[in-house]
C-alpha cells in the first residue's frame, strides 16, 4: 500500500453524469478492501457498479436513486471520497492490530466459556502426565502392558 | 461527461502507536470506540493527534485513552479480555428466557388449526417446563404468552405448568426461576389475579397511552379497554403493597404499541406511564412486515417519523424524572447499560451474535421449538423455516448445537457483517436474523437497508449526545440509573415481546 | 427489451452473483454465462418494474453479496 503522508495530497478525478458519477481508483493508494467498504456504505442512497478500464483500477460508478442536480452529485462525490479515505484509515489500523485482536478475543472467548462441567474436569485429570504417581498405581493394567492408546492432545 | 477533481488530504497514521478502535462523527465529535466497549469523545484535533501517534504522556488526554485501550503505549491486554469475556459472558450462560405460547385463541383469526390444536395440552406444557430446566443457566425465566394476546384462556395449563416446574426445579434442577405472564386481561379474573400474586408469577400487561389512544389501537388488535387495563393495574399493585412486597420486584410491567397516533401523543404517553405508576417505558417501532398493506396504511410510519418521535419521547421521561417519578426507557437502558458497564444487559437483541437458540428460546402450543418468539411467528405465518423439532424429541444441547441456530449466530456476528465491524456501535448493538429475513428474504440482510440499524444508531447517537452534555447533572444521573441492576428494568426477558 | 451486465471476476465474486441472480426470479429472467474474466448477466422479462431499477438493484445485491461473502471467509480463514 502506498505510504500516506499528511502533506501528501492526492487528487482523485471523477466524471459527473446526469445521474451518476465515476471514479477511477488507483488500487495502489485505495485498496479494493476499502473501496468494498466504502461502496457498501453507499447501497443505500445510490446504485453501485464496479467494473475494470485498466490494471490495478477499479472503475466506481454511484448513480442516485433519485433525481439529483449537479450540486448533488457533486456532494455525493465528496463524500464518498471522504469515505474512500476512512476506509483506507480503518484498513491500515486493523492490520497493524491484527495480531492484539486475535489475542485479546482468543483470551476473551477462554474466558467466556471457561466455566467448567464435571465431564470437562475429568478429561483434564485424564489427559494429565501422572508426575505425581511414580510407581504408577493409577496407571490402568491395559496401558502398562498393552498397546499404548493414542496420547490425547494436552488442552 | 463533465470530469472534475477532489484534493484529498489523508490523515496522518501513526499505526504501530495505536491499540484497535472504531469511529464515527456524533454530535460535532469523533466518537472512538473499541471492543471491550470503552469509548472516548473527541474533538477533530484529538483524534488528528490520536491518528498521528501524539497522544502521548503529557498530552492531556494520555491517562484516559492509555487507560481504556486506546494507545499501544501500557495497553494492557488482559484487562481488555477480561473486560470483553464479562460483556460476553451470555455466550456460557446457556438459554435463559423460555417463551411459552399456550393458546392461539383469541378475538384476531388464528392460523389453520383444529380446535384440539388452539391450546398446549397438560402433557405438552410438562414436557416444556422439564425441557427449559434443562439449560445450564443457573436462572431462567418463563413467558407466558398468547399467540394474539392472551394466554389466560389457557389458565389451567399455564397453573399445570407452573406446578411441574417447581416440583421438577426444587427436587433437583435448583436453579432460580423467574415466571411472568404477558396478558392483555381479557380473560384475567380476581381468582386468576390471586393465584398469579400466590404463585409469584410477574405480570406484563399493554398499555397503549392515555384511554383515547389506548382504546382507538384496540380497533385493529384485541385486547382490554383502556378502563378494564388501569383497573388491573390497581388491582396488581394494591394487592403487592398489602402483601408488603418489594415494588422494585413486585410491579406490573406494560408494554407499548407505537401506531401513526401515538407519533403526534409522546407528552400524554409519558404521563399516563407516570401516572399508573409503571416504571418503564419500553419504546420500539412496529414491524412491518407483520402488517398487511390497508393496515399499515392507517398506522403505520416510516423509520424517520419513529425515531423523532423516539427523541421526544426520551426528552418527555427525563423531563418526568425531573420531577421525581421514577421511569426508565427500556432500549435506552439496555444500550446504557452496555455504555457504561461492563455488564451484558440479557437482551438478546443486543447480542453479537444474536442469543436466538442460544439466550431465547420459543415453544409453539403444539410443542414444536423455535430458536425464538419472532421465529416462531415466521412459521406462523406459513413458512417453516426456523422449526428446530419437538419438545418431546430434543435436548437443549440439540437446540444450542442445531445448524439453523448456528446460521442464526455467524449471520449476527457483527464482526464479520461490512458496516457493522467498522461502525463505533458495535460494541453497544445487534441485530435480529430472523427479522432480516422477514423483511429481506434472507438472515444476512443489506445492512444499510436494515431498519433496526437506524434505529439502534440513531438511539446511541442520542443516548452519547446526552451523555457528554456536561450541562445538566440531573439528567446524567437519571441515565446512570437507568442501566439495568440500578433501576427497576428487567433484565432477565427478552427486551422487547411483543405487546399482549 | 434485455440489459446485459458485466461481472468482472476480480471485483464480484461468481456465487455472489448467482446468489442474487437466485434472488430475483421473482422479479426478472436473469441469464449468467460465466468467463474466463467475467460472469455475464442479462436481465429480461422485468415483471412490475422499470427494468433499469431491477437491473440496478441487480447489481447492488450483486456486490452486497461480494462483500457479505468475502468478509465471512476471512473470518472463517482467521479461525
Amino acid at each position: 500500500m502506498a505510504a500516506q503522508d499528511s502533506t501528501q495530497e492526492s487528487r482523485l478525478g471523477f466524471s459527473l453524469g446526469t445521474d451518476h458519477i465515476s471514479f477511477e481508483v488507483d488500487e495502489t493508494v485505495y485498496p479494493l478492501e476499502a473501496v468494498y467498504g466504502a461502496c457498501y456504505l453507499f447501497l443505500e442512497k445510490c446504485f453501485v457498479y464496479l467494473s475494470r478500464s485498466a490494471t490495478g483500477a477499479v472503475d466506481v460508478r454511484l448513480t442516485s436513486r433519485e433525481a439529483a442536480s449537479p450540486a448533488e452529485l457533486d456532494q455525493l462525490a465528496g463524500a464518498f471520497a471522504n469515505e474512500l479515505l476512512s476506509q483506507v484509515t480503518r484498513l491500515r489500523l486493523s492490520q497493524a492490530t491484527a495480531r492484539i485482536r486475535d489475542y485479546y478475543t482468543a483470551a476473551a472467548l477462554r474466558a467466556a466459556a471457561s466455566a467448567p462441567s464435571v465431564d470437562d474436569l475429568l478429561a483434564e485429570l485424564e489427559a494429565e502426565e501422572l508426575l505425581e504417581d511414580p510407581l504408577e498405581i493409577m496407571v490402568p493394567w491395559e496401558e502398562k502392558h498393552g498397546t499404548k492408546q493414542d496420547e490425547t492432545e494436552p488442552k | 461527461m463533465e470530469q472534475r477533481s477532489l484534493t484529498l488530504s489523508p490523515p496522518e497514521l501513526s499505526e504501530d502507536a495505536l491499540g484497535f478502535f472504531r469511529w464515527g462523527r456524533v454530535a460535532g465529535h469523533v466518537l472512538v470506540t473499541n471492543d471491550a466497549g470503552d469509548w472516548a469523545r473527541l474533538s477533530e484535533a484529538e483524534f488528528a493527534d490520536l491518528l498521528a501517534g501524539r497522544i502521548a504522556d503529557g498530552h492531556p488526554r494520555f491517562a484516559e485513552l492509555q487507560g481504556k485501550g486506546f494507545l499501544r503505549d501500557g495497553l494492557d491486554l488482559d484487562a481488555l479480555a477480561a473486560r470483553m469475556a464479562q460483556r460476553n459472558r451470555h455466550l456460557r450462560r446457556g438459554p435463559y428466557v423460555h417463551v411459552v405460547t399456550l393458546t392461539v385463541r383469541g378475538n384476531a383469526p388464528a392460523p389453520a388449526l383444529d380446535a384440539a390444536g388452539l391450546d398446549m395440552t397438560p402433557e405438552t406444557a410438562a414436557q416444556v417446563a422439564e425441557f427449559v430446566l434443562q439449560s445450564t443457566s443457573p436462572a431462567v425465566t418463563v413467558e407466558f404468552q398468547g399467540h394474539t394476546g392472551e394466554p389466560l384462556r389457557n389458565f389451567d395449563v399455564l397453573r399445570h405448568f407452573v406446578e411441574v416446574a417447581r416440583t421438577h426445579n426444587q427436587r433437583s434442577t435448583g436453579k432460580t426461576l423467574r415466571l411472568r405472564v404477558l396478558s392483555n386481561f381479557t380473560a384475567l379474573t380476581e381468582e386468576i389475579a390471586e393465584w398469579l400474586i400466590a404463585n409469584e408469577v410477574l405480570v406484563t400487561t399493554s398499555l397503549d397511552g392515555p384511554a383515547a389512544l389506548h382504546d382507538w389501537n384496540r380497533t385493529w388488535k384485541e385486547g382490554s379497554a383502556h378502563a378494564d387495563v388501569v383497573r388491573w393495574l390497581d388491582y396488581f399493585q394494591r394487592r403487592y403493597a398489602e402483601l408488603g412486597r418489594d415494588p422494585a420486584q413486585w410491579h406490573v410491567e406494560a408494554l407499548l404499541t407505537t401506531t401513526r397516533r401515538t407519533l403526534d401523543a409522546a407528552r400524554e404517553v409519558v404521563e399516563e406511564y407516570a401516572t399508573r405508576g409503571l416504571q418503564t417505558l419500553c419504546l420500539r417501532p412496529l414491524d412491518r412486515a407483520r402488517f398487511d398493506r390497508d393496515t399499515w396504511a392507517a398506522i403505520g410510519y416510516t423509520i424517520e417519523e419513529y425515531l423523532e418521535f423516539y427523541r421526544r419521547t426520551i426528552d418527555h421521561i427525563l423531563e418526568a424524572n425531573r420531577r421525581g417519578i421514577v421511569l426508565a426507557e427500556r432500549t435506552a437502558s439496555i444500550i446504557l447499560t452496555k455504555m457504561l458497564t461492563s455488564d451484558d444487559p440479557g437482551a438478546v437483541d443486543f447480542q453479537s451474535p444474536h442469543g436466538a437458540g442460544t439466550g431465547q428460546i420459543a415453544y409453539n402450543v403444539d410443542g414444536r421449538i423455535f430458536p425464538s418468539d419472532e421465529a416462531r411467528i415466521v412459521d406462523a405465518m406459513g413458512e417453516s423455516f426456523f422449526e428446530l423439532g419437538h419438545v418431546r424429541s430434543l435436548s437443549i444441547q440439540d437446540i444450542v448445537r442445531h445448524p439453523t441456530v448456528r446460521a442464526i449466530a455467524a449471520a449476527s456476528l457483527l464482526d464479520a457483517q461490512p458496516m457493522c465491524a467498522d461502525c463505533w456501535n458495535k460494541p453497544f448493538c445487534g441485530f435480529s436474523p430472523v427479522r432480516n429475513f422477514i423483511t429481506q428474504g434472507d438472515l444476512f440482510g443489506q445492512r444499510p437497508h436494515c431498519v433496526e440499524c437506524k434505529e439502534h444508531l440513531a438511539i446511541s447517537t442520542r443516548l452519547v449526545e446526552l451523555l457528554t452534555d456536561d450541562s445538566d447533572a440531573t439528567r446524567q444521573e437519571t441515565l446512570k440509573r437507568w442501566t439495568a441492576g440500578s433501576v427497576h428494568t428487567p433484565t432477565d426477558g427478552r427486551a422487547f415481546p411483543e405487546s399482549p | 427489451m434485455s440489459e446485459r451486465i458485466t461481472f468482472d471476476r476480480s471485483l464480484y465474486l461468481p456465487e455472489a452473483v448467482e446468489a442474487a441472480a437466485a434472488a430475483y426470479t421473482d422479479h426478472a429472467r436473469i441469464e449468467l454465462t460465466p468467463g474466463a474474466d467475467a460472469v455475464v448477466a442479462v436481465i429480461s422479462d422485468v415483471l412490475e418494474h422499470d427494468p433499469r431499477l431491477v437491473a440496478h438493484a441487480f447489481c447492488n445485491h450483486a456486490l452486497h453479496e461480494t462483500i457479505a461473502r468475502r468478509r465471512q471467509a476471512a473470518v472463517d480463514e482467521a479461525g
